[in-house]
């Protein structure tokens, strides 16, 4: 900042405060001479540090000062010159006392004192003064002296400093050794050059405030408004905020429908038939086991669709129907297939539209809540989100699922290179899962798809193959939010919700 | 997933071919297997095939990459002879455990490696193929020890006693199931039933009662062993037989003899194991069409010979066989997709399908991403909560009796264990985590609740719910109304409020909204008996909106 600016800017502080500068100025006495509180002083100092104008010293010193009788005895006298005043010829040690107005404390210490100064020579209880007494009383005690000058820096006492001292501090109450912290200035160069220009040059009349009255009145014409310091902190505000996750969710959710997908959506609360039956998986798989699927209390039992289609699921898991498969070869139950359950997977959601009937070519999705008793730790969470989605045309093959997958990839994660493993899911054939080359994380799991087996679109109406995908998107998220525990996707600290960027 | 551990010198030898760790991590893509660890020569790995319990051993892995990295392809043809063994399967076994299938194998040079790889591949179709041995027990006995020909039958719980394996003393039956570890983990199996089956020889040496627990005597195999007697008993011969022979399949693949056992029951006598292999009709234009790769009929069937099938050509058909321990095969497909994971999935070049479709996201996300965009215009912070709570929150909390809540009947925590019928109680929860950050606490939250709905296809419905909380000491009724206002002035719908009575809210500050006719929302001031049961001091007043009822109000 250049020394004009610097100038038009300084706050009335810093105005203030600006005439008393000078290297090595302590800050009480900077506040004793502008007249300003010490906090205030503080203030504009730190700014004119921040400005480049000084360097604030902070230095811890030990310095002696007076106590609560040394206090008094500055006014009073010391007692032992006391006494010795007060001593004229053989005196008892009673009259002393009463005379000079010393308690006994005081007493024995002025005996002590005198005698190692030779001043009085003790006779029994009587005291009687020495020749020394005179010359002591004419010269002055140098303890005296000593207090006279306090307050004193430890580390500044000569020697004889030191010795008045060590005696002082071994009387009561007399003086006191303390540690006080003193703010100091030092001026900068470039300091210096605006304590210059600033005594040469007058600044008088800055504009603070623009106000309302001051437009109406225009008492702001011919006049200059103070420079404020655009650099400073401010006081951070609050705006309203999507979630970080939900924004995700909702990016991802444009993402595919430029690609020409038509979101679908489906009950929380499922029926065992689309979550499991219609999808080919057959009542005894351990995916619909008690410990790998919730179950719900009440109501117990949903209502099964359109019969002719119940039967061709039926059939197609007993025998294979007309699918040309041999099926899975067991009873089964429509009474298991009318259970309830909350939705464990979001691919729940694909039989009820093929059921219904999709456009043909068609490109469909959904990004749901799914729930499963999962252990619940870093990677597990009880409620997820998943998405998930088919395309279904006449034409449709492995290498188209590939080119997808691949698309998919480069549109979500901005990554092109892929790699193809072969998977498994009950409800596809073939099945292959995709991973993504993350500069970052080296190769991660991203997409698991496959072709819906004919045992599975056949009982719903459906002769063209379908292409089934999905991605664990909270896997995504988290990498993208830079979260490594899924509890914390769904964030419940206020603070992080405020302070977190915006993901784009 | 399974995951099984296998020894990387010991599969070598298999396969007879030298892998690297790296060469090994690709080549496991034939059998969809995923390395989780190596540590030294022991490799554990996942197999993400769950309906393939025949790859789930060394022998079963080292058959599909012999396939593909060796000469040595197409189906194995294992030869078998007879035996003469016979089980007899009492008819008192009925309604107990009423099948068993057997074999005997013979010649077996068992080393530390092969032990493990045995009693591995004997756990992994018992629990996982075998559905912890509710379908299938498989034990395996040192067929030197017995004394043909075996019964297979049931008894009453104190009427037999033998040692069980790994115990020093005999137990009866009863004794077993409440003594013994694994009579303990899976003597449910029985509770139905008063008698207990058991094979047990012609002098009366117990080999085990499936299935829970083998006898030490017979059913301990070690490296001593030569010759072995495997059975498999259950209910269903879909699973018992596949079960059989994956077991006697590993065996001779390291070089046992298997030998067949006439196994006789009241329905008449049967020789096991069949390792017959089995048919099935693939045709080339379906190969092609499902792979989307122009393979010509050659090609085809060297993959199908690398996959380990047989093939005949008929036409435009391929007559196929495949082996009888795989018991995967449905449908044609299955057949296809072997094809092509021997093709190679990073052979194939991925095309984009060109299909011109015209995308959307359904209506209410549509109408919720306005609803956001006026909200965080607001100055309202978005915050998200699980759909599952407890009934606490959203109802003992909010001092509110709530009847008709879905609960889940199997929680993993009592903190989810019911769906939320309103969101306002999420918010409160939330203000009450958040009591030391900074106020104004000005938030929303957007999603899905569930409720009771008798007529429903699944009894249940889950409109999307719109709720806003403001914490703060000048929260009031006047603050809920301005925000309520703003957000229905900017979606240009005129509403009606009317005084209500509900428990969470201070009474003569609360509010329910209609429009059109319809209740379409509530407002209030939050009860203080509310906000100290969250531990809340500072005031808080809310509203909730049905978002699916305004939007069907806007739609019309």
């Amino acid at each position: 900042m250049r020394v004009q600016e610097l100038l038009e800017a300084l706050h009335p502080l810093e105005r203030r405060v600006i005439p008393f500068l000078r290297d090595n100025v302590e800050l009480k006495d900077l506040a004793d001479k502008s007249g300003l509180e010490r906090i205030e002083v503080m203030r504009a100092l730190q700014w004119l540090e921040n400005k480049n104008v000084l360097r604030i010293k902070s230095v811890s010193k030990e310095i002696i000062n007076l106590d609560k009788n040394g206090e008094v005895y500055l006014k009073r006298g010391l007692p032992e010159r006391r006494f010795l005043e007060n001593l004229d010829g053989e005196t008892s040690l009673m009259d002393i006392k009463e005379r000079a107005k010393l308690n006994d404390d005081e007493l024995r210490v002025c005996l002590g004192v005198l005698k190692s100064k030779y001043a009085i020579s003790i006779l029994g209880n009587r005291i009687e003064p020495t020749r020394k007494k005179d010359g002591l009383l004419k010269d002055g005690f140098v303890e005296e002296e000593f207090l006279k000058r306090l307050p004193l820096e430890v580390s500044k006492l000569d020697q004889e400093g030191k010795n008045t001292y060590s005696k002082l501090s071994r009387r009561k109450k007399i003086v006191k050794k303390e540690s006080v912290k003193l703010k100091y200035v030092d001026l900068t160069e470039f300091g210096r050059e605006v304590l210059l220009k600033f005594k040469k040059t007058r600044i008088e009349g800055l504009l603070e405030r623009l106000t309302p009255k001051m437009l109406k009145e225009r008492s702001w014409e011919g006049k200059t408004f103070r420079r404020y310091d655009i650099k400073i902190n401010v006081p951070e505000i609050r705006g309203g905020n999507r979630h970080p996750y939900s924004e995700f969710i909702q990016n991802v959710r444009e993402t595919l429908v430029r690609l020409g997908f038509r979101e679908m959506e489906g009950p929380i609360i499922e029926l065992e038939f689309f979550n499991f039956d219609a999808l080919y998986q057959p009542q005894n798989h351990p995916a619909r086991d008690w410990s790998a699927t919730y179950r719900i209390k009440e109501p117990k039992h949903g209502k099964l669709p359109d019969r002719r289609m119940v039967r061709n699921v039926k059939l197609s898991h007993e025998q294979g129907w007309k699918t040309g498969s041999r099926g899975w070869r067991y009873k089964w139950s429509e009474k298991i297939a009318s259970q309830l359950m909350p939705r464990a997977h979001d691919t729940a959601i694909s039989p009820r539209y093929l059921a219904k009937g999709v456009e043909i070519p068609g490109k469909y999705f959904n990004l749901v809540r799914c729930f499963r008793p999962d252990v619940i730790d870093s990677t597990h969470a009880v409620e997820f989100n998943q998405l998930g989605g088919f395309v279904i045309d006449k034409d449709l093959s492995f290498k188209h699922l590939l080119g997808l997958l691949k698309q998919f990839v480069f549109e979500i994660t901005g990554i092109g290179e892929v790699k193809f493993v072969p998977d498994y899911f009950p409800f596809t054939e073939p099945s292959v899962q995709i991973s993504a080359k993350y500069p970052e994380f080296g190769w991660v799991e991203l997409a698991g798809a496959g072709v819906f087996r004919p045992e599975l679109t056949e009982p719903l109406g459906v002769k063209e193959p379908v292409i089934a995908w999905g991605f664990g998107i909270d896997r995504l998220a988290m990498m993208r939010l830079d979260v490594k525990d899924i509890r914390n996707l769904f964030s419940q600290d206020l603070d992080f919700l405020r302070k977190s960027r915006r993901v784009f | 997933m399974p995951t099984i551990e296998v020894s990387l010198k010991d599969l070598n030898k298999l396969v007879e071919k030298k892998f690297t760790r790296k060469e090994l991590e690709r080549a496991l893509e034939y059998v969809k297997g995923e390395v989780e660890s190596f540590r030294g020569d022991r490799i554990r790995m996942e197999i993400a095939d769950t309906n393939r319990p025949d790859l789930w051993s060394a022998e079963g892995v080292a058959r599909e990459l012999r396939s593909r990295y060796t000469k040595d392809k197409g189906l194995i043809r294992y030869k078998m002879k007879k035996s003469g063994l016979r089980v007899i399967i009492d008819k008192n076994l009925k309604n107990i455990r009423p099948k068993t299938v057997c074999a005997v194998v013979k010649g077996l040079k068992i080393d530390d490696e092969f032990l493990f790889q045995i009693i591995q591949l004997q756990e992994k179709i018992c629990e996982t193929f075998g559905r912890n041995r509710g379908e299938v027990a498989l034990g395996i006995y040192d067929y030197h020890k017995i004394s043909p020909p075996i019964h297979f039958r049931a008894y009453k719980p104190d009427e037999i006693k033998f040692v069980p394996l790994d115990f020093d003393k005999e137990l009866n039956l009863r004794q077993i199931l409440s003594q013994h570890p694994k009579g303990k983990e899976y003597g449910h199996l029985l509770a139905d039933f008063d008698k207990y089956p058991v094979f047990i020889d012609s002098k009366n040496h117990v080999l085990s009662m499936p299935p829970i627990i083998n006898s030490d005597y017979t059913g301990k195999v070690t490296k001593k062993t030569r010759d072995v007697f495997i059975e498999c008993s259950g209910f269903d011969m879909k699973f018992l037989l596949p079960s059989l022979n994956i077991m006697v399949s590993a065996l001779a693949d390291r070089g046992g003899r298997i030998e067949t056992v006439e196994v006789v029951s009241r329905e008449g006598r049967m020789v096991t194991p069949d390792l017959k292999p089995k048919r099935i009709t693939v045709d080339v234009d379906r190969v092609r069409r499902l792979s989307g790769l122009d393979l010509g009929k050659d090609k085809i069937r060297k993959l199908l010979l690398e996959s380990r099938y047989d093939v005949e050509t008929e036409g435009g058909k391929f007559l196929v066989s495949y082996p009888a321990y795989r018991q995967d095969i449905m449908h044609q497909v299955d057949v296809i997709e072997d094809i092509i994971i021997s093709y190679g999935y990073n052979r194939i070049e991925p095309v984009i399908p060109k299909i011109s479709t015209i995308g959307g996201q359904t209506r209410m996300n549509e109408f919720s991403r306005r609803v956001s965009n006026i909200m965080t215009g607001m100055g309202s912070q978005e915050v998200l909560s699980y759909i599952l709570t407890n009934r606490d929150n959203i109802a003992k909390r909010m001092d509110l009796e709530v009847s008709k809540l879905i609960e889940i009947e199997n929680p993993i925590s009592k903190n989810w264990s019911v769906f939320r019928t309103w969101i306002i109680p999420s918010l409160i929860e939330f203000i009450g985590k958040n009591t030391n950050r900074e106020y104004p606490q000005n938030i929303f939250e957007m999603g899905e609740v569930v409720l009771f709905d008798e007529k429903a296809e699944t009894r249940s419905r889950n409109p999307t719910r719109l709720a806003w909380a403001f914490a703060d000491s000048e929260a009031n009724f006047t603050k809920a109304k301005q925000s309520f206002d703003f957000l229905m002035r900017n979606l240009g719908v005129a509403y009606v409020i009317e005084d209500v009575e509900h428990p969470s809210f201070i009474p003569g500050r609360v509010g329910r909204v209609s429009v059109k006719g319809r209740k379409i929302a509530c407002i209030g001031e939050i009860h203080p008996k509310v906000l100290e049961n969250f531990r809340i001091e500072q005031p808080v007043c809310a509203f909730e909106i049905n978002l699916s009822d305004l939007l069907g109000i806007l739609k019309k």
